[in-house]
């Protein structure tokens, strides 16, 4: 019988549940927020080291008194100077700039010299010093060496006492005592590698093989125009033995060329090795081996082009002796490109003398005076390089037109004209592609992102406010900028290397997160909640840092040719964008699913602090209720992922079917289940998924919220996870190391989805009491009144 | 109803047992090829034995790349039996033997010091299952010349667990040469089963022993002159 | 009738379209994963193109556990029937639908092409040297016998052919008898291995081989290596007369017999019977092109001071009949030759480091696909009803948001 008596007994048992319910899920509620901060820690430390990497050294000093920097002037030229390198021509400061990568794992060298100044030096500030001051480079602390360990094996003092896995950066002088013992240990790893090509080095080979790799290559450069210094600043006495140093002080090796016979170089190594008696011989025997030697140390730094137009291969300085004591008839031509060399060698070198020699109180147009004519030398060598270019454009040109005129078929004719078609002036974007370096787009960027969400926090402190306002349209204003700045970076990067903007791993972290911070802009001009706002400026941190962090990792240059494979520009632009304008969509989707939960998630923790103190007053209301603007809110994120979702949809398929039909046009297969191929297929299958459960009614805000999240897991796995699989023609970006942090992320993305589940429960006992309540109301218009609310009424 | 339900299990039954029936009487084939004498690659010969057809015979030598003029080569005296395979970046020279190509004997060299004598006759070592030996006991290991210097002989038995993982091979022998320098290191290694090296100890020695450097054509003389043709091309003009 | 139309309502649902796709989904993320130990063909396989159930194992990833999955194709059957009921049949015919309908359309015609290709193409390679030619692709994978009469000179002039589908069945302990009208005699293949190497009996390890010793040599087994092209298939073939009697003959057939490179010539076994000479090898399924290519020129560039290959192509000559001139076309990497429905692709060259002076061989990849342009043709359709159905949407929705602003 429903009497009044039985109805406040169901009544009071339905408010007893709820409490207990209530007090386990506010402590459940507790741990998970305690979980998420503890992740935020930990990816903020995590970036905290990965950022402050650089700076990181622990003893970054020299034994030098003092640097001098190199004059502006100079460094503008050098980094104008046109070298073959990876494939194409580039410039000196391209090249510097991955040597020093390579080597320092960072794009800036520090040191502090005796004096007490702290010095940051640029890569071809660095590599000025490495070619023209090479007892001062060998000073320099930029071997970065990522475990003490590796140090400590080949016997030289560590920097971290004996901590493992610490990573310090030490300098040549350092480490060429022990310099045999380090060639010692790489011979072992090299020889174990040879003998099993499916070898694994430990991570304390691959370090000690990559200082060993980098230790030569910095023998090479710093010995690179030794063969013009007349003896000195040469490498340590294990690369030459004593007595052969003393015989190279003063010794001209140009001049040696007038009198050399002509021979092969197989030739003159034989007569390195012979036997000799007498003194002259001796002495004829040691110019021989020094002139093979500095022939062999000047290979690296290819920068002068052949004379012969049909020849590609540019020379170094060394291979310019090698040439001339081939060819008697080539030595006029090599005495005079070295001259140019020896020229700038001897020049620079009085001119430290001379400024070293300036008074303190001396003008500035005293040290221009002093510097202006050597600067008029690098310049008139990257002059000499573009005349040559021309000319070289102008000869290949002409040959084509005489085989174009002798052509008997026209298939033969039309490949010609092609050919003649895509001919380029060789190095014609240098000076672009320095101003990229220079103008720092990518760092820019990162930094106008960062201020933009600070100024948007600072917006937060007085919320609804005229202060608010205007510091929000200044922060939207300095994320447009950086914005701007990201675009165009992309934009000359395009032009300069004549490719539409994606072609390798690198074009795609920096394309996708333009993508992302635009797309973001977009919504928040429909919506104009805010939204909008912080994911873009958020993910524009997060894209910029990943796009800097992966170049300094991967230390090789991100704009070398294309294999033969990849070589079509009209699929490049066409699905390879799409494609990736997709995951750039299906990335949004997810944070916007993300900023969902952790909105709806971590809204009510100030209320369920104060209730662990004590203010009885929230004890009982549920802590997932919400007002009706939070729920507009969060309704309207949810409308946003949805649509998304829907441009993460066109794209995909339009991307996936594009790819399908490039193989088929051009190598025979649509589809060939590669795992590249496959993690585009999963992304359009569970855009599908997320598309048809939300027609169907199966998943509302808070599953799409979820389901959006797996999207972000998925387009993460198929944009770096397939890489690693080693599996089939996508493999080509290589990312080890990168398996871990997905697997971070990955992880962290499941907590979040976690969260989704208590909002589920409630937004479910919410309707379990919407139905009850309307039960009531219908038997209270039966019996009549007078029944107590039940907890959550109002 | 019921129709439709027996209807569908006999029809279901039915495929499954065609598909299960195995085909076990003489199938007729029909189709045929026919041969185009023009495309001399789509005409099959008739094998003149079974060694040939299996590709078996001593195979013409691998196209080894033609080397550059004048550069320096390696040359050896093939010993009877012994097969060339194909050098590899790292193997100077790649020989098998035994019917299965089991046994493989390799020359490899670095620059460099290669770690030395003892860190890599240990590494040899534990390749074969032994433990390392000291220092003395290496350095006290008989030598035998290898182009023209003395080199360490290595002679080890054990189970050959390779460079790699995979399971060790029982029973297996490893004899080699180590020859260190100051520039670099030369390694001459042969691997196989016991009693197979054993059958091949003297051929190994042979071919160390043959093992030479051919440093290619002399320096050309000078141009010479042009006296002695100028006859013979006044001879032609004169005609 | 209730029940059919249980099932209609079932198979044409939003909630049985989710399913099919979320196990799409996870086949797909497996069979991806799977293909790291299995390489990408025995992933393919064993995932995606399976019928009833695969399993995955877990075990190199280092959680040894194994689960089934679903079957690839049985998957995109239900696909399609989920597509056509749900997204075709089932909808209210109303405008405001037409861009929807295209797109389930346009999908359905991709699925449709994707199992005609799947099952009609035929996908060849031909390597040449310059100045040869032929008329004919084989297979990366698939073997048949041929039967050769041969003639006065031993030469072969037209043979029966054994084809892939009858040998495949025979398996390791099998065996089938074959018959035709131009044979004297009946063939009995047995024990046909994936992959095998003939081995002569002075070898200790021929001891390893099951299996009869013929002429010398025994027949060994080896393990299906992942890679397709390493993998030799061996057989036993008898010959036995009509009247049932003993074999006339017994031989040991390999695939190593075949052609290795491009100028090799493939090598017969050769027997008699009553009077007659007869050959028979086991060689690479092979089938003849629309015409004859010949090999003209092949052009192989690297990037200057790198081993990357810069660009390579090849001029050849086509004829449909050898007599004919021909005509010149050049053939490239993502610049292949379509002609009488074949598709003639740059694919490779060999060999694989050639030195200076080398003479190389081009090898185009070669496949016959009636349906060939048919996903194209969906891509079109399918773009053009995503593009309107969204658009659409994203109209309505803004001239509503902004109706409502306007209200506010």
């Amino acid at each position: 019988m429903s009497t009044k008596k039985q109805i406040r007994e169901e009544a009071s048992q339905i408010e007893a549940e709820e409490a207990k319910g209530e007090q386990g899920v506010r402590i459940f509620y507790l741990l998970v927020c305690l979980l998420l901060f503890a992740c935020l820690i930990i990816a903020s430390r995590s970036a905290w080291f990965l950022a402050t990497h650089a700076s990181n050294a622990k003893d970054i000093s020299t034994p030098l008194e003092s640097y001098e920097p190199w004059p502006e002037s100079i460094v503008e030229n050098f980094s104008n100077i046109r070298v073959q390198n990876g494939g194409r021509i580039k410039p000196a400061h391209t090249f510097a700039r991955f040597a020093l990568i390579q080597v320092n794992n960072s794009s800036k060298a520090r040191f502090e010299t005796q004096d007490g100044e702290k010095h940051k030096i640029s890569a071809e500030e660095w590599m000025l010093d490495v070619l023209f001051r090479p007892d001062l480079a060998k000073d320099l602390p930029f071997f970065n060496v990522d475990d003490t360990e590796a140090i400590v094996a080949i016997g030289v003092p560590p920097k971290y006492g004996d901590s493992h896995r610490k990573r310090d950066r030490y300098s040549y002088n350092q480490i060429a005592a022990k310099r045999a013992e380090l060639a010692g240990e790489s011979g072992r790893i090299t020889q174990k590698r040879r003998e099993d090509p499916d070898y694994q080095m430990s991570r304390l080979e691959g370090i000690t093989d990559r200082l060993a790799t980098n230790v030569s290559f910095f023998e090479y450069m710093n010995g690179q125009f030794g063969f013009a210094r007349k003896g000195e600043g040469l490498a340590s006495d294990q690369v030459l033995p004593q007595d052969l140093k003393l015989a190279a002080q003063g010794m001209d090796i140009v001049g040696l060329l007038d009198v050399m016979p002509e021979m092969t170089v197989q030739q003159l190594m034989q007569e390195m090795g012979r036997e000799a008696a007498t003194e002259n011989e001796k002495a004829i025997q040691k110019a021989f081996q020094l002139f093979f030697f500095f022939a062999r140390s000047g290979q690296n730094l290819t920068l002068i082009p052949p004379p012969d137009a049909a020849e590609d291969q540019w020379y170094g300085v060394g291979d310019l002796l090698m040439e001339g004591l081939e060819d008697k008839s080539k030595r006029a031509w090599v005495k005079e490109e070295l001259k140019v060399v020896t020229d700038i060698v001897d020049s620079q070198k009085a001119m430290w003398t001379a400024l070293a020699e300036l008074p303190e109180d001396a003008s500035n147009d005293d040290r221009e005076a002093i510097v202006k004519p050597v600067a008029a030398k690098f310049e008139t060598l990257v002059d000499t390089q573009k005349k040559e270019a021309e000319e070289r454009l102008l000869a290949k040109r002409d040959a084509i037109d005489v085989e174009i005129a002798a052509a008997d078929d026209s298939l033969e004719k039309q490949r010609l004209q092609e050919s003649r078609a895509e001919l380029k002036m060789e190095g014609a974007k240098v000076e672009q592609e320095v101003g990229l370096y220079t103008s720092s787009y990518f760092m820019n960027s990162l930094s106008y992102f960062i201020l933009g969400f600070i100024l948007l926090a600072v917006s937060w402190l007085v919320p609804g406010s005229k202060f608010a306002k205007i510091f929000g349209w200044l922060a939207i204003g300095v994320i447009v900028l950086a914005l701007g700045y990201n675009l165009l970076g992309i934009t000359m990067r395009s032009i300069i290397r004549s490719r539409p903007p994606i072609t390798n791993l690198y074009d795609t972290i920096i394309f996708i997160t333009g993508v992302v911070v635009l797309l973001a802009l977009m919504l928040e001009y429909f919506t104009r909640r805010g939204i909008g706002t912080i994911i873009a400026s958020l993910s524009g941190v997060l894209g910029m840092f990943l796009s800097l962090r992966y170049e300094v990792k991967e230390a090789v240059d991100t704009m070398d040719p294309l294999q033969a494979v990849l070589d079509t520009n009209l699929w490049l632009a066409t699905h390879v964008t799409t494609i990736n304008i997709g995951y750039a969509a299906g990335m949004l989707a997810s944070f916007l699913g993300i900023a969902y939960l952790l909105y709806r998630f971590l809204r009510p923790l100030p209320v369920v602090l104060k209730g662990l103190t004590g203010n009885g007053a929230s004890a009982n209301t549920r802590i997932f209720d919400e007002p009706k603007n939070v729920r507009d809110n969060h309704k309207l994120i949810g409308k946003m992922t949805y649509g998304i979702v829907c441009f993460c949809l066109i794209f995909s398929i339009i991307g996936t079917v594009l790819g399908g039909i490039w193989a088929n046009y051009s190598w025979g297969r649509f589809w060939g289940w590669d795992p590249k191929e496959n993690g585009a297929l999963m992304i359009c299958l569970w855009t599908l998924v997320i598309l048809h459960m939300r027609m169907g009614g199966y998943i509302k805000d808070i599953g799409m919220a979820v389901f959006s999240i797996i999207l972000g897991m998925i387009v993460t796995f198929s944009w770096w996870g397939v890489n690693n699989l080693g599996v089939g023609l996508h493999s080509y970006g290589f990312t080890d190391g990168v398996m871990k942090a997905l697997f971070i992320t990955w992880a962290e993305s499941i907590l979040i989805m976690a969260c989704g589940f208590p909002l589920w429960l409630h937004g479910r006992s919410k309707d379990k009491l919407k139905k009850e309540k309307r039960e009531r109301k219908r038997r209270d218009n039966e019996v009549g009144g007078d029944i107590p609310p039940l907890p959550g009424e109002v | 109803m019921k129709n439709f339900l027996k209807t569908s299990i006999l029809a279901t039954a039915s495929v499954l047992v065609l598909c299960n029936c195995q085909e076990s009487g003489p199938i007729e084939v029909t189709e045929v090829r026919e041969i185009n004498p023009a495309v001399k690659l789509e005409i099959p010969v008739l094998a003149k034995s079974d060694t040939e057809r299996f590709r078996m015979s001593e195979k013409k030598p691998q196209a080894q790349r033609p080397a550059t003029p004048g550069a320096p080569r390696l040359i050896w005296d093939l010993p009877e039996g012994w097969k060339e395979v194909e050098t590899t970046q790292m193997r100077d020279a790649n020989l098998r033997f035994g019917e299965n190509d089991e046994g493989e004997c390799y020359l490899t060299k670095l620059s460099g010091g290669g770690g030395g004598l003892v860190a890599n006759v240990n590494r040899w070592r534990g390749q074969m299952g032994l433990p390392d030996a000291k220092p003395e006991e290496i350095n006290a290991l008989p030598k035998k010349p290898l182009f023209g210097t003395d080199a360490t002989y290595i002679d080890l038995e054990g189970d050959f667990g390779g460079m790699g993982g995979g399971e060790a091979k029982k029973d297996y022998k490893m004899l080699g040469l180590v020859l260190t320098a100051q520039g670099g290191a030369v390694f001459v290694k042969m691997t196989g089963p016991k009693t197979l090296v054993d059958a091949n100890t003297a051929k190994f020695d042979a071919f160390c022993q043959s093992l030479n450097v051919d440093f290619g054509a002399a320096p050309e003389a000078p141009a010479a002159p042009a006296a002695p043709s100028a006859p013979e091309s006044k001879a032609n003009k004169s005609e | 009738m209730a029940i059919l139309k249980g099932i209609y309502k079932f198979f044409s649902s939003f909630l049985f379209a989710a399913i099919i796709l979320i196990l799409l989904t996870i086949v797909t993320l497996f069979g991806t994963l799977a293909q790291k130990e299995m390489g990408l063909h025995g992933g393919v396989k064993e995932f995606f193109h399976s019928y009833g159930y695969s399993v995955f194992d877990a075990s190199p990833f280092g959680i040894p556990i194994k689960f089934p999955l679903p079957g690839g194709m049985t998957l995109m059957f239900l696909l399609f029937i989920s597509m056509t009921l749900g997204g075709v049949v089932h909808v209210k015919k109303r405008v405001r639908g037409i861009p929807n309908l295209i797109i389930h359309c346009g999908m359905l015609f991709l699925l449709v092409s994707g199992y005609i290709t799947h099952n009609m193409k035929r996908d060849g390679y031909v390597a040449l040297y310059p100045g040869t030619s032929t008329n004919r692709a084989q297979s990366y994978k698939d073997w048949q016998i041929e039967v050769f009469e041969l003639g006065e000179n031993d030469e072969a002039k037209q043979a029966t052919v054994i084809p892939w589908e009858n040998l495949r069945p025979i398996g390791d302990e099998g065996s089938q008898v074959f018959t035709s009208k131009a044979w004297p005699f009946s063939v009995q293949v047995e024990n046909f291995y994936r992959n095998a190497r003939p081995i002569p009996t002075s070898a200790p390890i021929s001891a390893e081989a099951t299996g009869p010793e013929i002429n010398g040599f025994k027949l060994l087994r080896r393990e299906t290596d992942k890679e397709v092209a390493a993998n030799f298939p061996g057989c036993f073939a008898k010959i036995i007369p009509a009247d049932g009697s003993d074999a006339a003959a017994e031989l040991i057939l390999s695939g190593t017999s075949d052609r290795i490179s491009p100028d090799d010539a493939a090598m017969l076994a050769g027997f008699e019977f009553e009077g007659k000479k007869w050959g028979i090898q086991l060689v690479k399924r092979s089938w003849e092109i629309a015409f004859n290519i010949e090999l003209e020129k092949f052009i192989f560039e690297k990037h200057p001071g790198t081993t990357k290959a810069k660009n390579f192509e090849s001029r050849i000559i086509w004829r449909e009949d050898l007599e004919d001139e021909g005509k010149k076309v050049a053939v490239r990497m993502n610049d292949p030759m379509r002609q009488s429905g074949f598709v003639v692709f740059q694919e490779s060259y060999g060999p694989p480091n050639p030195g200076p002076g080398e003479q190389m061989y081009s090898q185009f990849a070669v496949s016959d696909d009636p349906a060939d342009y048919f996903p194209l043709i969906a891509l079109i359709i399918i773009t053009i009803g995503l593009v309107a159905h969204f658009v659409w949407r994203l109209a309505e929705y803004i001239s509503k948001s902004s109706a409502k602003r306007r209200a506010a």
